[in-house]
């Protein structure tokens, strides 16, 4: 039976050994010689206290003896270096055998746990340079119980939540404010399917401050927390303001009051609502991925055509030559437009496209022409004032004229006569004297006759025109009864036809009639049946009045002379006259927008003729 | 040596009248009175009813100025045209002191212009300095070339 124990015993993977009474080896198997390192003939008989007494046995020895004395198992540990200087370690057991209540030796069962202790060693050592990574990551790593205890902190946690490590450590609820939980609220779900959990906080510091961090939590399999914390503030802030200014651009981009287009190379690639409005297309889908030329007439206003004009600008902008340019564009409905383009190539992520910004400038261009329009009616304005002055200038001077000239002569006759008539009277001849003074009466009398005309000239360019419904038949009665009394009256044949009303100044147009009627009298009075007539003839916008005599009439060729201020086609002594009359009646009838014109021949009468403007609602 | 014929374009009959009775005592010439621009120009170019007048042509002109019909700066630019004519003096003389008409009648070629004076002695004074001068002091190209 023993027998069989001691087999057992020698061929254990553990090393064991026994000690007697006296602490003698009495037994050692086969595998604590590999741990001792001796054979089992060199082991027994070695006495434990004299035999196995060196510094590397101490800790064996100490227990060894402690076991001895307490009988009570103990253990041990001991690392020695082996002959070739490899360090070992083992471990061993003590149990000590009690015979008859006394001390009866030890059983030593040993183990070489060299390999073991390295393995611990390096765990140790990983743990170390695992804990010094996590203590100086610059995330922040919180581990957590799966009871929800803190049980590590490093110390950019620590940071990030203002705290010190030992506060963290007590931490039982994390400061994160409402609204973020809200927001993200604990996925507990995700986690106990072991899923790493992304969520964003917002932490009020002890400080009071907020940061914004990043959260990556992940549940483990024994139930315990993970989370790296990352503070996105700054992130956040530039994200918010990358966000913002592209809502800025988008809305510049949308809420333009110009289209703006993308185009890669010559076709739409984005465009956005006011160019949809401005081409009157139901939607972006009706611009995008067409062309610009479907959307332009085929020959611009200058005569070019639109592809290789759109395309030379296009390939200019391509180049980096801004362009800027006036064009016809049309509307979905075909309807054309005025447009001014500005063409610019732009780069968006690494490629080239070209941006264009169209200004419908209808408006623009209706207003340029107004402007142009105002501006042509007010040079044609300043010519005709022009025009008006320049002939108020020569009415001036043909006055100044008749002072020196036709005023001059009749006082050259009163002087010349005067001075004859006392010649003829110191000479006794009476009659001749007679003569000669009737020439000053005459001479004086023209003079008056000028100043008068002149006056009254001068009057008509001046009054102020008080326009009024005329009875022209009626005028004219009043001004033929002023002859009532005349024989070149009373000798002429008169027809008067039935005239329209007009409107015009009374004053003005009574003197037109005079001037006309005198002249009429005066230039048939040598006839044996002189012949006046008055008429109309009557037109859609103006009524043309006439006076037709069978008088002397006057040469054709001088007719442009007839209205001028001091002109005469006669003789004073064939006709008196002072040449200011038709001047008179040109005058009025210029002032009230009409116009005058003569016939004649000589010797074969004359007719007079002015028109005068219908006014709205004359018939 | 007897005075040069004189032609006198006047309108005004009392004008034509205070000349001629200016020219009446020491102006020997021929004086012949047309009463326009028109009858003058018929006179020298012996149209109308001057067709058939005489083959004497005026040594000198005495022009008024503002007549009817045809003035006489009309007849005027007519005479210095004219191949012949031109050589005539042509005395404008007019109650026009105006610088636009001697000026215009300087540059159609008048020969001399004078105002006619208010003054009835001046004007007498006047008209005979005329008469001396042009027609009997100065000298004119002969009128026998004409073609």
């Amino acid at each position: 039976m023993i027998r069989v124990y001691k087999e057992i015993l020698d061929e254990l993977p553990s090393g064991v050994w026994v000690t007697d009474r006296e602490d003698k080896v009495v037994y050692i198997n086969k595998a604590m010689t590999a741990i001792a390192g001796a054979s089992i003939e060199e082991f027994t008989g070695l006495n434990v206290f004299k035999d196995m007494d060196n510094p590397g046995n101490k800790e064996f020895l100490e227990s060894y003896r402690k076991v001895k004395r307490n009988l009570f198992p103990g253990e041990y540990e001991v690392r020695l270096k082996d002959s070739k200087g490899q360090g070992f370690v083992h471990r061993g057991w003590l149990t000590p055998l009690i015979k008859n209540c006394f001390y009866g030796g030890m059983i030593v069962t040993a183990e070489d746990i060299t390999e073991k202790d390295i393995y611990l060693k390096a765990v140790k050592e990983s743990e170390d340079k695992f804990r010094r990574t996590i203590e100086f990551a610059a995330d922040g790593i919180l581990l957590g119980s799966p009871e929800g205890y803190i049980t590590e902190a490093n110390q950019a946690v620590c940071e990030l939540f203002g705290m010190d490590k030992k506060n963290m450590m007590q931490l039982h609820k994390m400061p994160f404010t409402k609204e973020s939980l809200e927001r993200y609220p604990m996925r507990f779900d995700l986690l106990k399917q072991g899923k790493t959990v992304i969520s964003e906080r917002v932490i009020k510091r002890k400080d009071g401050s907020e940061i914004m961090i990043e959260m990556k939590t992940k549940m483990m399999d024994d139930g315990s927390y993970q989370s790296i914390y990352r503070d996105i503030t700054e992130r956040k802030q530039n994200e918010n303001a990358l966000k913002e200014n592209e809502e800025k651009f988008r809305t510049i981009f949308e809420e333009s009051n110009d289209a703006i287009y993308l185009m890669d190379g010559d076709t739409f690639i984005d465009c956005n609502e006011q160019a949809v409005k401005m081409f009157e297309c139901a939607d972006r889908n009706e611009m995008i991925n067409h062309k610009p030329m479907e959307f332009s007439p085929s020959v611009q206003p200058d005569g070019s055509e639109s592809v290789p004009s759109a395309l030379e600008h296009i390939n200019e902008a391509l180049a980096g030559r801004q362009q800027r340019f006036y064009w016809k564009h049309r509307k979905k409905n075909g309807q054309d437009f005025d447009a001014e383009v500005s063409l610019n190539a732009v780069f968006l992520k690494g490629k080239k496209f070209l941006q264009a910004i169209v200004k419908d400038i209808t408006f623009r261009m209706e207003a340029e022409k107004e402007i142009k329009q105002i501006n042509e009616s007010l040079e044609q304005k300043i010519k005709e004032r022009t025009a008006e002055l320049e002939e108020a200038y020569k009415e001036l001077e043909s006055f100044s004229y008749s002072v020196s000239h036709d005023l001059r002569a009749p006082l050259r006759h009163i002087s010349g006569f005067s001075d004859i008539t006392r010649k003829n009277l110191s000479s006794g001849n009476i009659e001749k004297a007679s003569n000669s003074l009737k020439k000053v009466e005459e001479a004086t009398e023209k003079m008056e006759k000028l100043i008068d005309g002149l006056l009254k000239l001068s009057r008509t360019g001046r009054v102020e025109l008080n326009m009024t419904e005329l009875n022209m038949n009626g005028i004219i009665a009043d001004v033929i009864d002023e002859y009532k009394d005349c024989p070149e009256y009373n000798a002429a044949e008169w027809h008067i036809r039935e005239l329209p009303s007009v409107y015009a100044d009374r004053t003005l147009m009574t003197s037109v009639w005079e001037n006309l009627i005198d002249n009429a009298l005066k230039y048939t009075g040598k006839n044996d049946d002189p012949k006046i007539e008055i008429g109309c003839n009557n037109s859609a916008d103006r009524c043309e009045f006439y006076i037709k005599d069978n008088g002397v009439g006057f040469d054709p060729e001088f007719t442009n002379k007839l209205f001028g201020v001091f002109q005469r086609l006669h003789l004073d002594k064939e006709f008196r006259g002072t040449g200011i009359g038709l001047a008179t009646v040109k005058r009025i009838i210029d002032r009230h927008g009409g116009t005058v014109r003569a016939e004649g021949e000589t010797n074969k009468g004359a007719t007079f003729y002015f028109t005068l403007p219908k006014v709205q609602g004359e018939k | 040596m007897r005075s040069k014929f004189i032609l006198l374009v006047e309108d005004d009959q009392n004008d034509v009248e205070l000349t001629l009775r200016a020219l009446k005592h020491g102006y020997d010439g021929n004086i012949t009175v047309v009463n326009d621009g028109a009858e003058g120009l018929d006179f020298l170019f012996r149209k109308g009813k001057y067709a058939d007048r005489g083959t004497e042509d005026p040594g000198f002109i005495i022009l008024d100025k503002k007549m009817p019909k045809m003035d006489g700066i009309e007849l005027l630019i007519a005479v210095k045209k004219d191949e012949v004519l031109k050589n005539i003096p042509v005395i404008m003389f007019s109650s026009s002191n105006y610088e636009k008409d001697i000026s215009d009648s300087y540059k159609a070629g008048v020969n001399a212009y004078i105002v006619k004076p208010i003054n009835i002695d001046e004007y007498y004074k006047a008209v005979r300095e005329i008469g001396h001068f042009w027609g009997e002091l100065n000298e004119a190209p002969s009128m026998q070339n004409r073609p």
